[in-house]
C-alpha cells in the first residue's frame, strides 16, 4: 500500500503548502511578522516533512512500548508549564526544554491517544490476568482517568479548547473499541449532565465567549468582535474570494488571531467558497485515506491509534472551521497543518508518520 | 459496524460545514461583502465654497471667507509636539490635550483645535510642518456678511440643515450636516449658491488608521449671485430706520428690479455662522419685535390712505368721479347710523384736492358710489391680495375684503360702513410694503403692474424673468390725473407730504396713516420721483410709527442722500 502512503504524503504537503500561502498573505506586509511567522513556519514545514519521513520509518510498535513514557512525560511537562511556563496572553501554554519552546498540551494529545489505544487494545489481557471488578471500571474508569488528568491540567492553563478536544477523542475511541452501547450512552448522558456544573469552573472570559456565541451582538467590540469580523471575512469572500493578498479584512487587520485560530477566515475571504471547498476536500480526502489505514490495520493498537488520531484531526478541523463562521463558540483551537504553530504541526506530522508506518508494516506482516 | 457509524458521523459533520459555507458565503455573501466594505472605507467630506452674493455695483454682501482651522490628525500626531503647538496657539498644553481627547472621532479624522486661526498662526504652522507632524492648517470656507445687519432680511443666513428641510430636500441631494440657507436669498437660491461638496474616500485598518486613498472628488464652488439692490441705499435705509420697526422698499418703476429692501429691526446673520453664539441667537428669536421677519414682504398691514390710489382709479375708471367731481367735507360723513370722520374739515374738495389733502370724506363718498365689489376688483387688478412673486421666500399675500366671499365663507353681511372703511384702506385691507411699492410704481410708469425681482445674475447668467409685466387696462388720462395729484401731495403747500422739500427731485407720493389694532398708527409714505420721468418708486413704512409725517421724514432723508450721491440724476 505504498500508493496510499504516497497519496497521504501528497495531501499533507498540499495542505501545509496551502497554509503557507495563506500565512504569506497574512504576514507579507510587515517584515517583522513575515520573518517571525512566515519564515519560521516555512522552516518548520520543511523540518516537519523530514520528521515525517524519519518517524515513518520507526516501527509503530515502538510507540506501543513508549506510550506510557510519552504520556508520563507530557503530564510532567504540563505540570512544569503550570508552574514555570511563559505566560502569553494570560495563559501558560509554552515550556522550554532543551532549548526548544513547545506546547506540552500538543504532546499530551499524542500521549493520551497512545495510552488509550494501548489500554483498549489490551482489554482482554486485563480481563484474564490482572483486572477484576465490575465491567464498568475496566471499560470506562481507567481510560477516563487517563484522559481526565491531562485534560484537567490543560484546562488550568487555561486552554479550554484543547482540553475539550479530549472529549470526542475519548468518546470515539470508547465507542469504536466495542464498549457496550449502554455504557457509551450513560457516559454521554453523564457528560451532558455535568455541563451546568462545569460552567462554574469557567473563567469570566470563557463564559463571555460562550455567551457571545449565542448572540455575538451583545458585545460587538469585545468578545463578540472576533466572531463578527470573522463572519464578515468569510462571508464577504463570496464564491471566488477577494483574491490572494487582497482580503480587506485580513490585510487591514480587522481579523485578530488570523495567523492561528482564525486562519480559515482569511481563506474564506481571499479564496472564497472555492478555496474553502478546496481545503475541505483536501481534508476529507486525507481523513478518508486515514480511515482506510485504520480499517485495514492488522492489530488493535494500530487500529485504535489510527482512530484516535482521526478523531483528534476531524474534531479539530470541524470545531475550528465552525467557530470561524459562528457555528460554535470560540475556543482556542488551531486549524490542523494550516495554522501557524510548531508544536501542533510536529504533533500532527508525528501522528501521520506513525499511521504511515502502520500502513507499511501491514504488508510486512 | 461501529466504524461505519463513525465514518457516517464524520461525513455528516463535513456536510454540515459545507452547507454552512454555502449559506454564509453564497447566500449571505452580498450582505457580508457590504459589511466588509463599510468596515474599511470611510468618507471624509469637504465643504464646497458657497457662492457669493453681490449688490448691483459688485459690492460683496455675502462672502465665503476662507478661514484657517488648525487641525490635528491623531494618527500622525505626536505628543511631543504639544508644547510647540501650544506656544504657537498661545494656549496651555493641558487645555490642548483635553481638546484633542474630547473631540477625537477616529485616527484619521481631523480634530479642530483652533477655529478661525490668525494668518500668523497658520503661517507658523505651515513653516514648521515638517517638525509638527500631524498638525495641519485646514482651509474652511465660512459665510461672512460684511454689512452685518443691514440687508440681513433679504440675504438670510446659513446654518446646519434641520430635519424638516432634510425631509423636503433629500431628493435634491441634501444630507445631514449640510450647510444650507435659511430665509432670504440664501434660502431661495440655495441650490445655486451651495455648490457641490467633494470628498475623499479613504481605506482604513481595524484601528481606523488611514491606509490609502481610494478616490477623490473635488468640490465645486457654488454660483455667485448678483442682486439688483444697491447697498449704498440699503445701508442708508437701514441707518434711517435704525431700531424702529418698519420697512423701506425701492423699485425701478419700469423693470421691477428692487433697488432697496430693508426691514427693521434686523439681526446680524454672522452669528449663525460662528460656533458659540447660541445665546445671541436665542435673544433674536425671542425678541418680541421679531427681527427675523422681513416686514417688506412677509408681513401685511393696513395701508390706510395709501389705498386711496386704488379707490381713485376705480372711481375714475367706472366714471363715478371725474377731475371735477366735488364733495364737501364737514369733518365727518354719516354712513348708515355711524359717523365716519375725516382727520380735518376740508370743506369743498375736488378730485385733486381730495388726494392732495387725503380727505377721507371725499373718498368715503366716491367709494360708496363705486361700491365694494368694484373696489375689490380694482384692488386685485393692482395685485393686492396676491403675492408679487418676487424671488424671495415666505412672501405674504396680504388681504383684500370681498363682499361675496364674506357672505359665502363667514355668513356675514356687508354694510355700507365696511365700504367706507374699505375706500380709505382701513378695516380688513392688508398689504405688504412691497405691494404698496408696486402699486405706486404702476402709477409712476403709467399702468404697468411689474413683477418685482431682486436677483439679476446667477453665475453671470441673467435670471430668467417673465418680462411680460401686466399692462393695466386703464385710461391714460386717468393715470395722468392720478400722477399729477400725487405730485400735488408733495408740491402743494397744503399737501400731506409737503414737508418733504427737495423740490428739484419732483417727488410724487401718497401718505397713509393707518389705524392699527393696538392703538398706535402705522405710518406710510409711498411715492416715486422725479414725477415726470420716474427713476424710482418707493415705500417707507413705519410699523406703529405714528403719523405719516414720520415716514415722509425718512423718505426725505433717504432721497436727499441718494440725490447727493448722484443716484437720481
Amino acid at each position: 500500500m505504498q500508493n496510499q502512503n504516497k497519496i497521504i504524503i501528497g495531501l499533507v504537503i498540499l495542505i501545509v503548502a496551502f497554509g503557507l500561502l495563506v500565512l504569506y498573505s497574512v504576514t507579507y506586509q510587515r517584515e517583522a511578522l513575515f520573518k517571525d511567522i512566515f519564515l519560521n513556519q516555512l522552516s518548520r514545514a520543511i523540518m516537519g516533512v523530514i520528521i515525517l519521513f524519519l518517524v515513518s520509518n520507526i516501527n509503530y510498535r515502538r510507540f506501543f512500548d513508549l506510550s506510557f513514557f510519552i504520556y508520563g512525560a507530557s503530564i510532567l511537562f504540563l505540570l512544569i508549564v503550570l508552574m514555570t511556563g511563559r505566560e502569553i496572553l494570560g495563559a501558560r501554554r509554552w515550556v522550554e526544554f532543551l532549548g526548544l519552546n513547545f506546547q506540552p498540551s500538543e504532546i499530551a494529545k499524542l500521549g493520551v491517544v497512545l495510552v488509550l489505544a494501548r489500554i483498549f487494545s489490551q482489554r482482554q489481557i486485563y480481563e484474564q490476568n490482572y483486572f477484576y471488578g465490575p465491567a464498568i471500571i475496566k471499560e470506562i474508569f481507567l481510560p477516563s482517568i487517563i484522559t481526565l488528568v491531562p485534560m484537567g491540567l490543560i484546562f488550568l492553563q487555561p486552554d479550554l479548547g484543547t482540553a475539550l478536544l479530549f472529549v470526542p477523542i475519548f468518546l470515539i475511541l470508547i465507542f469504536v473499541c466495542g464498549t457496550k452501547i449502554k455504557y457509551v450512552i450513560s457516559l454521554i448522558t453523564l457528560l451532558l449532565l455535568s455541563v451546568p456544573a462545569g460552567w462554574h469552573f469557567l473563567r469570566p472570559y470563557q463564559k463571555d465567549r460562550l455567551m457571545v456565541f449565542l448572540n455575538p451582538n451583545i458585545d460587538p467590540l469585545g468578545a463578540g468582535y472576533t466572531v463578527i469580523q470573522s463572519k464578515i471575512a468569510v462571508g464577504s469572500g463570496g464564491f471566488l474570494g477577494k483574491g490572494w493578498l487582497a482580503g480587506t479584512q485580513n490585510q487591514l487587520n480587522f481579523l485578530p488571531e488570523r495567523h492561528t485560530d482564525f486562519i480559515f477566515s482569511v481563506i474564506g475571504e481571499e479564496w472564497g467558497f472555492l478555496g474553502a471547498m478546496l481545503l475541505l476536500l483536501l481534508y476529507a480526502a486525507f481523513i478518508y485515506y486515514l480511515i482506510q489505514i485504520a480499517f485495514q490495520a492488522k492489530d488493535k493498537f494500530a487500529k485504535y491509534l489510527s482512530i484516535g488520531f482521526i478523531a483528534l484531526l476531524a474534531s479539530q478541523i470541524i470545531i475550528n472551521i465552525s467557530m470561524t463562521i459562528g457555528m460554535c463558540p470560540v475556543v482556542g483551537l488551531s486549524l490542523p497543518l494550516v495554522s501557524y504553530g510548531g508544536s501542533s504541526m510536529f504533533t500532527f506530522l508525528v501522528f501521520i508518520a506513525i499511521l504511515l508506518n502502520i500502513n507499511k508494516k501491514r504488508i510486512v506482516f | 459496524m461501529r466504524f461505519k457509524i463513525l465514518s457516517l458521523i464524520l461525513a455528516f459533520l463535513f456536510l454540515f460545514l459545507f452547507f454552512s459555507l454555502v449559506y454564509i458565503q453564497l447566500i449571505r455573501g452580498g450582505y457580508y461583502y457590504e459589511l466588509g466594505e463599510r468596515n474599511h472605507i470611510r468618507l471624509i467630506e469637504w465643504d464646497a465654497m458657497r457662492g457669493r452674493i453681490f449688490d448691483r455695483n459688485g459690492k460683496i454682501l455675502a462672502d465665503s471667507k476662507l478661514t484657517f482651522d488648525i487641525v490635528v490628525i491623531p494618527q500622525d500626531f505626536q505628543d511631543k509636539n504639544l508644547r510647540r503647538l501650544s506656544e504657537i496657539l498661545n494656549t496651555d498644553v493641558d487645555k490642548l490635550k483635553k481638546k484633542i481627547k474630547s473631540k477625537y472621532l477616529s485616527p484619521f479624522s481631523p480634530i479642530v483645535i483652533k477655529e478661525n486661526a490668525s494668518k500668523t498662526e497658520a503661517l507658523l504652522i505651515e513653516q514648521e510642518k515638517l517638525d509638527l507632524s500631524g498638525v495641519m492648517v485646514q482651509i474652511q470656507p465660512k459665510r461672512y456678511y460684511p454689512n452685518y445687519s443691514a440687508g440681513a432680511n433679504i440675504l438670510g443666513y446659513v446654518g446646519l440643515i434641520d430635519r424638516s428641510k432634510i425631509t423636503k430636500l433629500k431628493n435634491y441631494g441634501y444630507k445631514i450636516q449640510d450647510i444650507v440657507g435659511y430665509s432670504g436669498i440664501e434660502e431661495y437660491y440655495d441650490i445655486s449658491l451651495r455648490g457641490e461638496n467633494g470628498g475623499i474616500q479613504v481605506e482604513v485598518d481595524n484601528r481606523g488608521r488611514q491606509k490609502g486613498v481610494l478616490g477623490i472628488r473635488p468640490t465645486i464652488k457654488g454660483k455667485d449671485i448678483v442682486l439688483t439692490v444697491d447697498s449704498r441705499i440699503q445701508n442708508k435705509a437701514a441707518e434711517l430706520l435704525a431700531d424702529r420697526r418698519g420697512a423701506i422698499v425701492m423699485m425701478q418703476p419700469y423693470t421691477g428690479e428692487i433697488l432697496c429692501m430693508v426691514s427693521s429691526p434686523s439681526y446680524d446673520p454672522n452669528i449663525f455662522t460662528v460656533g458659540n453664539s447660541s445665546t445671541e441667537i436665542k435673544r433674536i428669536l425671542n425678541d418680541y419685535r421679531s427681527p427675523m421677519l422681513n416686514r417688506a414682504i412677509s408681513s401685511s398691514f393696513a395701508p390706510g390712505s395709501v389705498f386711496k390710489i386704488v379707490t381713485a382709479v376705480a372711481a375714475l375708471e367706472t366714471k363715478k368721479a371725474t377731475a371735477n367731481t366735488s364733495f364737501v367735507c364737514n369733518g365727518s360723513l354719516r354712513v348708515g347710523n355711524r359717523n365716519f370722520v375725516c382727520w380735518e374739515t376740508h370743506g369743498l374738495q375736488n378730485f385733486m384736492q381730495a388726494i392732495t389733502h387725503s380727505c377721507n370724506v371725499y373718498f368715503y363718498s366716491i367709494g360708496l358710489l363705486v361700491g365694494p365689489d368694484i373696489l375689490t376688483k380694482y384692488a386685485k387688478e393692482f395685485g393686492l391680495g396676491s403675492k408679487t412673486q418676487i424671488d424671495l421666500p415666505s412672501e405674504e399675500k396680504g388681504d383684500i375684503p370681498d363682499r361675496m366671499l364674506r357672505k359665502l365663507k363667514r355668513k356675514e353681511d356687508w354694510y355700507k360702513g365696511d365700504t367706507a372703511n374699505f375706500s380709505i384702506g382701513q378695516g380688513e385691507v392688508l398689504i405688504t410694503p412691497l405691494q404698496a411699492t408696486r402699486l405706486v410704481a404702476s402709477v409712476a410708469n403709467g399702468g404697468l403692474l411689474l413683477k418685482p425681482y431682486i436677483v439679476e445674475y446667477v453665475a453671470n447668467e441673467k435670471t430668467p424673468k417673465d418680462r411680460t409685466s401686466n399692462k393695466l387696462p386703464f385710461k391714460k388720462a386717468n393715470w395722468e390725473l392720478i400722477k399729477i395729484s400725487l405730485r400735488k401731495v408733495v408740491e402743494a403747500d397744503s399737501g400731506t407730504a409737503h414737508t418733504l422739500g427737495l423740490d428739484n427731485l419732483k417727488v410724487a407720493g401718497k401718505t397713509g396713516t393707518a389705524q392699527a389694532s393696538s392703538g398706535k398708527n402705522h405710518a406710510w409714505f409711498v411715492g416715486f420721483c422725479p414725477a415726470d420721468k420716474p427713476k424710482i418708486a418707493f415705500c417707507v413704512f413705519l410699523e406703529y410709527g405714528g403719523s405719516s409725517h414720520n415716514a415722509v421724514l425718512v423718505a426725505e432723508e433717504l432721497l436727499q442722500f441718494m440725490s447727493s450721491e448722484g443716484m437720481l440724476n
